[in-house]
C-alpha cells in the first residue's frame, strides 16, 4: 500500500487513528451509562429536587438509601431474590452437568433420540408451561412460598445443551485413560470433566443466576405474602405504592443492580469466552 | 448374552446421570406440554373449575382458537407484537458496528498510549473550558465532559475490554430496575428525557414560526435552491474520492449517463420536498402552537416507539455483539489484506468479504431474536404501561398472562399460546429454509 | 478455587440462609387468630384497627389479630389468590358488579343467615347499597363506605372571575353556556388554553340523563348504539376540542403536579386548587385531599343532565372468603362495620360516606367542626344517594370489568380521533353483545333465562311504542326502574 510514506507521517496516522477510536469508543460509552449515571444521581436528591430539571441534587442524600429500608421491607425482598437465585442455579448446574455428562460421555441406547426431545422444548415458549405448572402448585399447596418459585426453574433444558457443548469439546482420551484406570463414570464425572468444564460452568452460573434473579413472570403470579417477594416483585410494589418518591425508588433500583454488575466484572473473561465458545460452537 | 447386558447396564448408568435432571424436565416441561395442549381445547376456566367450584370441563375442539382468530383485539395485540420487533433490524445492526469498532482495537504500540491519554485529557479540559465560559446547562455538559474524561482514561489505560465491559452492562442488568429507570425517565414533566428534547424543540419550533408563512416564497425558493447546491456539491464529493485511486473501478458510459440521471432526479426531489416543507410548516407549527415533546407511555402513538428505544438501548451491547466479535476475529485477515492491495474502501471491502464471513452468525441471530421476540414484552408491559393506553403495548404474552391469570380462562389462554408457539414454530422455519440457502451460498 | 468446594460451601449457604428466612418470618405472636384484609396502606387503616380491637374489648368479644394485607390490593391478583387457595379472609369489592364475579368463581361466602343474628343484615346499611351488596337477593358483602359521583365547584375561582357561583343542578346547554363564559374569561386571548372549566363528565351519566343506559331494561342486551349514546359522545368531544371547556388527554398529561402533596388522584387536584380547574368530579372520598390542598370554598354540584337527573352511585365493600381460614373472626369485622364506632371513624378520616345514613346524617360528617369551608357539601352527598344515586348497572351476561373495558377503549379511540362518534357507539355495543354471546354459550344455564328475558324486552318495547304502561316487576335494569317511574310509565 502507500508504506512508502515517511516513518512520522505514518505515526501521525495511526495516533489520529488510535485517538479517534478511543473518542468514538469513549463517546458510546457515555450514551450507554447515562441512564444509569442518571439513576444514581436522582437517588441522590431529595423529595422536592425530584420534580425539579437538572440532574445534580444540592446536596449528595445519602440518607435515602437507608431510608428505603423503612419504607418497605428491602433487607428481606433482597435475601430471598438471593436466596431463590443461589438455589436456582445450584441445583440448575448441577443437574445439567450430570444430564450434559450422560449426554456427552455415555453411551446408551436412545441417548440421541431423547436429547432431541430436550433440544425440541427449547422452541417453547415459557407460556405454555406456565398454567399448568400453576394448577400444579396450587394442588402441591406450594403457591405463595420461595420453594415453588425454585422447584420449576431448578430444571432447564438449555443448561443441559450448554454444558453439554463444552463438554464434547473435552478429548476423549481422558475417558478412555481413565477407563483403564478402572476409574467408574462417577469418578470420571466428578474428577475429571466436570474441573475441565469449567468455563462452561461459571457462564451458565452466571447466566441462570442473573436470569433467575431478574425473573419476574413466575414470581409475580405465584407471591402473594409481601415476606415473600422477591427483588423485582417487591420494586413494582414500591413503585405502585410511592407515588411520586423517584428518588427513593432509584436508590432501591440501584442497590438492586449491584450485585450483577459486581458479578459481572468478577467473571468477566471467562463469561465472554465461554459464550463465544458455546454459541460459535453450537 | 453379553451386548444386551452390556447396553442395559450402560442405559442404567446413562440414565442414572440424567436421572434429577429428568425428573424435573418431565414434571415441569414435559408434563405440563401435553397438559397444556389438552387445556387448549377445553373449556378449563378458573371460574367454574377450582377449588370451591366443581364445575364440569368440558372438552370443545377448536372453539379457542376459532375465538381468538377472530377477535379483533387479537390482531391488533399481534401487530403489537411484531411492531416491537421492528427494532430488531437496527439492534443486530447496532451490535455488529459496535463490535465492528471495537475489533479495530488499533495496534499501536504501548508508548503510544501516554501521548492518547494526555490528547484525551486535553480535549475533554478543552470541552469543559468552553462549557464553564459559556452556555446555559453547564452542570449537565460537565457531567458529560468529566464521563467522557473517565470513559477515555479508562480505554486507554485498560484497552478494549474495558469498552467491551461498559458496552454489555445494559444488556447485562436488564430487569425491574431498569425498566422501571425508563419509567420514570420518560416522565412527560420530570423526566430527563423531555427536559432534554423540549429546549431543541422548542427552538426549531420558533426558528420555523419566525419565518413568515407565505411572504417566505422567495425564502422557499431559496432554501430549495441552497439544499439542491449542497446535495450536488456534496455528491461530487464523495464521488470524487475514487478519483485518486490507482485502479480501472470507473464505471461504461451509459452507465455513467443512468448514474447521473438518478442523482439528478434525487437532488431535485430533496429540494422540491424541502420547498414544500419550508413553505407549509411555519402555519402548521403556529397552528399546533409549536412542537411539544410527546407524553410517550401514557400516548397511544408514543407507547411502543418508547419501549423500542429502550430495547435498543438494552440490546447495542449484547451477547449478540460479542458473537460478532468472536466472528469478527475469525475473518482471515489474509483476504481482507489482499483486498486492500487491489484498490478495495473499507466499504467494500466489507461488504464482499467480512459480511459473508458473518452469515452463519447472523443467521443464528436473526433466529434466537425472532424467536424471543415472538414471546417478548411481558415484563416492559407489565412493569411499564400495564398493556399500554388502549391496549397499544399489549404483546401475546401480555394477552395470554392477562386471559389466563386475571380473567381465568386459562384453557383460552393455553390456546394463545399454542397459536404463539404455532407462529414461532412457523417463522423459525421459514428461517430454517431460506436462510440455510442464503448462509450457505 | 476447586469446582466441588464451590458447590459444597454453596449448598451449605443456601441452606442456612434458607433457614434463616424461614424463621425469621412473621409469626403469630398474640395467640388471637390472624384474619387479613386486603387494604392500602397508611395511618388510616391502622387507625381503623386499633379502633376495632377496642371495639371488640368493649363488646365483650374475643380479639381478632387483624393484619392490612396492602400487598395485593389489585383486583387480578384478588382473584388468582383467591382462587389458588391463598386469598386474604377480607376480600374488598369496590363496585358490584364485581362481587359477581368473585362470586361466580365460589370464592365467597353467603352471608345472608349469618348477617341477620349477626348484626351487620341488610337492615343496618342504606337500602341503596343492596343492589351492590347482594346477588339474587342473598347478601355476600358488607358496605364499607358508600360514594355518589358529583362535582366539586371551588367557589373561590369563580368569584376571583367576577363569576357567579355555578347552580347545583344544570342542563347541558347550562353547562356549556356557564363553561364559555368561565373560559373565555379565564384564558387570556392568544395564548395556549391553561384554565378549564371541568376536568371530565361521566358519559354514563349524562347517557342515563337521557333516558338511555348500557343495558336494555332487562339486561339482555347492550344499548350503545342508540342515537343518544352518539349525541352524548358528539358532545363531550365538542366541549373537549372545539370549545375547550373541558382538556383533552394531552392537556392533562401536561398538568404539572405539585410534588409535595403526593395523591393518588393525580395533578388535577392540585390544579383544582390553583384555579386552573374550575369544577372537578368525584364524590367525597376526596375530602381527605383536598384537605391537604389548603381550606378551599367548595361547593357540590350535579353532573350536567339532560333531563333526567342523575348520579353514579357505589359502595366500597367487603366479602368473606370462601377459603377463610378463620370465618367467625372475620366476621366479627364485619360486625363492626355496622357499628357508630366505625362510622365515626371513617368520618374523622373523611374517606366516604357511612354506609348507615343515620351516622350519615350525623352533625359531624355534614358540619365537620375544624372545616367550615366545607358545609353544604356532604348534605349534598347524601341527598343525591337517596334521590338520585344509581349503581353501575349489574348485568348477569357479561361482567362489569368486561363491558366497562370495551366501552372505555371505544370511547378513548373516539376521543383520539382515531374513529368517529357513530363507528365508536357501535363498536362498544357490538362487542359487549358479542360478550354477552360469548357468556351465554360458556354457561348454557344461563341460556333459558336469556330467552325469557328476551321475550319480555320484545313485550315491553312493544307496549312502549304503543304508549302502555309496563309492570314495575318487568324491569330487571336498576336504572330503568327508576326512570320509568319518573317518567309514570309504571302500571
Amino acid at each position: 500500500m502507500n508504506k512508502s510514506k515517511r516513518p512520522l507521517t505514518r505515526k501521525i496516522r495511526i495516533f489520529l487513528q488510535t485517538f479517534g477510536y478511543h473518542v468514538l469508543s469513549a463517546l458510546l460509552g457515555v450514551s450507554l451509562l447515562l441512564p444509569f449515571v442518571w439513576m444514581v444521581l436522582t437517588s441522590l436528591k431529595s423529595l422536592t429536587e425530584v420534580d425539579a430539571p437538572g440532574w445534580f441534587p444540592a446536596t449528595p442524600r445519602w440518607s435515602n438509601y437507608l431510608e428505603v429500608f423503612s419504607q418497605i421491607p428491602y433487607a428481606r425482598f433482597y435475601a430471598n431474590s438471593l436466596v431463590v437465585a443461589g438455589w436456582v442455579t445450584l441445583l440448575q448446574v448441577t443437574t445439567s452437568a450430570l444430564a450434559a455428562f450422560s449426554f456427552s460421555r455415555l453411551r446408551w441406547p436412545g441417548r440421541d433420540r431423547i436429547f432431541v426431545a430436550y433440544l425440541a422444548t427449547m422452541m417453547l415458549p415459557g407460556l405454555v408451561m406456565m398454567v399448568p405448572n400453576y394448577q400444579v402448585m396450587i394442588r402441591i399447596g406450594l403457591v405463595d412460598s420461595l420453594a415453588g418459585l425454585i422447584l420449576p426453574a431448578a430444571f432447564s433444558a438449555f443448561g443441559t445443551f450448554l454444558l453439554r457443548q463444552f463438554m464434547l469439546s473435552i478429548p476423549t482420551s481422558l475417558d478412555e485413560a481413565a477407563e483403564i484406570d478402572g476409574a467408574s463414570k462417577w469418578r470420571l464425572f466428578w474428577d475429571i470433566i466436570l474441573p475441565l468444564t469449567r468455563p462452561g460452568l461459571i457462564t451458565l452460573t452466571v447466566f441462570t443466576f442473573i436470569g433467575n434473579y431478574n425473573s419476574f413472570f413466575w414470581p409475580i403470579v405465584m407471591l402473594r405474602s409481601i415476606d415473600n417477594y422477591t427483588l423485582p416483585v417487591g420494586m413494582l410494589y414500591f413503585d405502585s405504592v410511592s407515588g411520586t418518591t423517584t428518588h427513593l425508588l432509584m436508590a432501591a433500583a440501584t442497590m438492586s443492580v449491584l450485585p450483577m454488575i459486581f458479578i459481572f466484572f468478577l467473571v468477566q473473561k471467562t463469561l465472554v469466552s465461554g459464550i463465544q465458545e458455546g454459541a460459535v460452537k453450537g | 448374552m453379553k451386548p444386551s447386558s452390556v447396553s442395559f447396564r450402560a442405559l442404567v448408568v446413562g440414565l442414572a446421570f440424567l436421572l434429577p435432571n429428568i425428573l424435573g424436565f418431565l414434571t415441569f416441561t414435559l408434563a405440563p406440554l401435553f397438559v397444556s395442549l389438552a387445556m387448549a381445547f377445553t373449556n378449563w376456566d378458573l371460574r367454574l373449575h377450582n377449588m370451591f367450584n366443581g364445575g364440569e370441563i368440558k372438552f370443545v375442539g377448536l372453539a379457542n382458537f376459532q375465538r381468538l382468530l377472530t377477535l379483533p383485539d387479537f390482531w391488533q395485540y399481534f401487530g403489537n407484537t411484531l411492531f416491537l420487533m421492528l427494532g430488531i433490524p437496527f439492534s443486530i445492526a447496532a451490535s455488529l458496528l459496535t463490535a465492528l469498532l471495537l475489533s479495530h482495537q488499533p495496534k499501536s504500540p504501548r508508548r503510544q498510549a501516554i501521548p492518547i491519554i494526555l490528547a484525551g485529557t486535553g480535549l475533554s479540559a478543552g470541552c469543559g473550558l468552553l462549557v464553564a465560559a459559556g452556555t446555559a446547562g453547564s452542570a449537565f455538559s460537565l457531567l458529560i465532559a468529566g464521563l467522557f474524561t473517565l470513559m477515555f482514561l479508562g480505554g486507554a489505560s485498560v484497552g478494549t475490554g474495558f469498552y467491551r465491559t461498559i458496552y454489555y452492562l445494559p444488556n447485562f442488568t436488564a430487569g425491574v430496575a431498569t425498566f422501571l429507570l425508563w419509567k420514570k425517565m420518560y416522565d412527560p414533566q420530570t423526566g430527563p428525557v423531555n427536559a432534554a428534547i423540549q429546549p431543541a424543540l422548542d427552538r426549531i419550533s420558533a426558528l420555523v414560526t419566525s419565518a413568515p408563512s407565505h411572504s417566505g416564497t422567495t425564502l422557499s425558493w431559496l432554501m430549495a435552491g441552497m439544499s439542491a447546491v449542497i446535495l450536488f456539491v456534496g455528491m461530487r464529493l464523495v464521488a470524487a474520492r475514487h478519483a485518486f485511486d490507482r485502479t480501472d473501478y470507473r464505471p461504461h458510459r451509459h452507465q455513467a449517463a443512468k448514474r447521473s440521471v438518478w442523482r439528478a432526479g434525487f437532488v431535485l426531489a430533496i429540494a422540491a420536498g424541502v420547498f414544500l416543507l419550508s413553505r407549509e410548516t411555519p402555519g402548521f407549527f403556529a397552528a399546533a402552537g409549536g412542537l411539544k415533546t410527546p407524553n410517550w407511555l401514557t400516548d397511544y402513538h408514543w407507547a411502543k416507539p418508547a419501549l423500542m428505544i429502550m430495547g435498543f438501548w438494552a440490546s447495542i451491547g449484547s451477547n449478540n455483539m460479542l458473537l460478532y466479535l468472536a466472528a469478527l476475529g475469525n475473518v482471515p485477515k489474509e483476504l481482507q489484506e489482499a483486498a486492500s492491495i487491489d484498490g478495495a474502501g473499507p466499504l467494500q471491502r466489507f461488504v464482499s468479504i467480512t459480511w459473508p464471513q458473518l452469515a452463519p452468525v447472523t443467521f443464528f441471530i436473526i433466529i434466537m431474536s425472532v424467536i424471543s421476540g415472538l414471546q417478548g414484552g411481558f415484563e416492559m408491559a407489565r412493569t411499564m404501561t400495564q398493556g399500554g393506553p388502549g391496549g397499544a403495548t399489549t404483546t401475546l404474552s401480555y394477552f395470554v398472562f392477562s386471559e389466563g391469570f386475571t380473567t381465568g380462562r386459562l384453557g383460552y389462554a393455553s390456546a394463545i399460546a399454542w397459536t404463539l408457539f404455532a407462529f414461532v414454530f412457523a417463522v423459525t422455519l421459514l428461517n430454517w429454509k431460506f436462510g440455510n440457502r442464503a448462509a450457505n451460498e | 478455587m476447586p469446582i466441588k468446594g464451590v458447590l459444597l460451601l454453596a449448598f451449605l449457604g443456601l441452606t442456612v440462609a434458607s433457614f434463616g428466612l424461614y424463621f425469621s418470618r412473621e409469626h403469630t405472636v398474640s395467640g388471637a387468630p390472624i384474619v387479613y384484609m386486603t387494604g392500602s396502606p397508611g395511618p388510616d387503616g391502622q387507625e381503623m384497627v386499633r379502633r376495632f380491637r377496642e371495639w371488640l374489648a368493649k363488646e365483650n368479644l374475643s380479639d381478632v389479630d387483624l393484619r392490612i394485607d396492602a400487598s395485593n390490593s389489585d383486583p387480578s391478583k384478588v382473584v388468582i389468590q383467591g382462587i389458588s387457595g391463598i386469598g386474604a379472609d377480607l376480600i374488598p369489592s369496590n363496585l358490584g358488579p364485581d362481587l359477581r364475579y368473585l362470586k361466580a368463581m365460589g370464592l365467597l361466602t353467603d352471608l345472608t343467615d349469618v348477617a341477620e343474628h349477626g348484626g351487620f343484615g341488610p337492615k343496618t346499611f342504606a337500602s341503596v347499597a343492596q343492589v351492590e351488596t347482594g346477588i339474587d337477593g342473598r347478601q355476600f358483602a358488607y358496605p364499607t363506605l358508600l360514594y355518589v359521583l358529583m362535582n366539586y365547584a371551588n367557589l373561590d375561582t369563580f368569584a376571583l372571575l367576577d363569576l357567579p357561583p355555578p347552580p347545583p343542578q344544570m342542563s347541558f346547554d347550562e353547562f356549556e353556556a356557564l363553561g364559555k363564559q368561565f373560559v373565555e374569561k379565564a384564558n387570556p386571548p392568544g395564548q395556549k388554553r391553561r384554565r378549564f372549566f371541568c376536568n371530565a363528565v361521566s358519559p354514563l351519566t349524562m347517557r342515563r340523563s337521557l333516558g338511555l343506559d348500557t343495558f336494555n331494561e332487562t339486561l339482555t342486551q347492550c344499548t350503545l348504539d342508540d342515537p343518544r349514546n352518539i349525541r352524548v359522545l358528539s358532545l363531550i368531544h365538542q366541549w373537549t376540542y372545539d370549545v375547550r371547556l373541558l382538556p383533552s388527554a394531552t392537556d392533562m398529561a401536561s398538568f404539572a403536579s405539585d410534588g409535595s402533596t403526593a395523591s393518588s388522584f393525580g395533578p388535577r387536584l392540585y390544579q383544582f386548587a390553583q384555579g386552573n380547574i374550575a369544577i372537578i368530579a368525584g364524590g367525597s372520598y376526596l375530602t381527605n385531599s383536598l384537605r391537604k390542598l389548603g381550606n378551599l370554598r367548595l361547593a357540590v354540584l350535579e353532573p350536567p343532565n339532560g333531563g333526567f337527573p342523575n348520579a353514579v352511585f357505589g359502595a366500597a365493600m367487603l366479602a368473606l372468603y370462601a377459603g377463610s381460614p378463620n370465618p367467625e373472626a372475620a366476621m366479627r369485622y364485619l360486625r363492626f362495620l355496622a357499628s357508630p364506632e366505625y362510622s365515626t371513624q371513617l368520618i374523622a378520616s373523611g374517606q366516604g360516606i357511612p354506609a348507615n345514613l343515620t351516622m350519615a346524617r350525623h352533625p359531624d360528617f355534614l358540619h365537620p367542626p375544624d372545616h367550615p369551608n366545607e358545609w353544604g357539601c356532604n348534605e349534598r352527598f347524601v341527598d343525591a344517594i337517596e334521590t338520585i344515586g344509581i349503581p353501575y348497572t349489574p348485568s348477569p351476561f357479561v361482567l362489569y370489568s368486561v363491558y366497562h373495558r370495551i366501552s372505555e377503549e371505544a370511547f378513548e379511540r373516539f376521543m383520539a380521533d382515531r374513529c368517529t362518534a357513530e363507528e365508536a357507539a357501535r363498536r362498544a355495543a357490538d362487542g359487549i353483545n358479542a360478550e354477552i354471546a360469548r357468556t351465554l354459550e360458556e354457561q348454557p344455564e344461563l341460556k333459558e333465562r336469556h330467552e325469557v328475558l328476551t321475550a319480555r324486552q320484545r313485550e315491553i318495547d312493544a307496549r312502549r311504542s304503543r304508549g302502555e304502561k309496563v309492570p314495575l316487576a318487568w324491569i330487571e335494569n336498576p336504572f330503568h326502574r327508576l326512570y320509568y317511574q319518573a317518567q309514570g310509565w309504571i302500571e
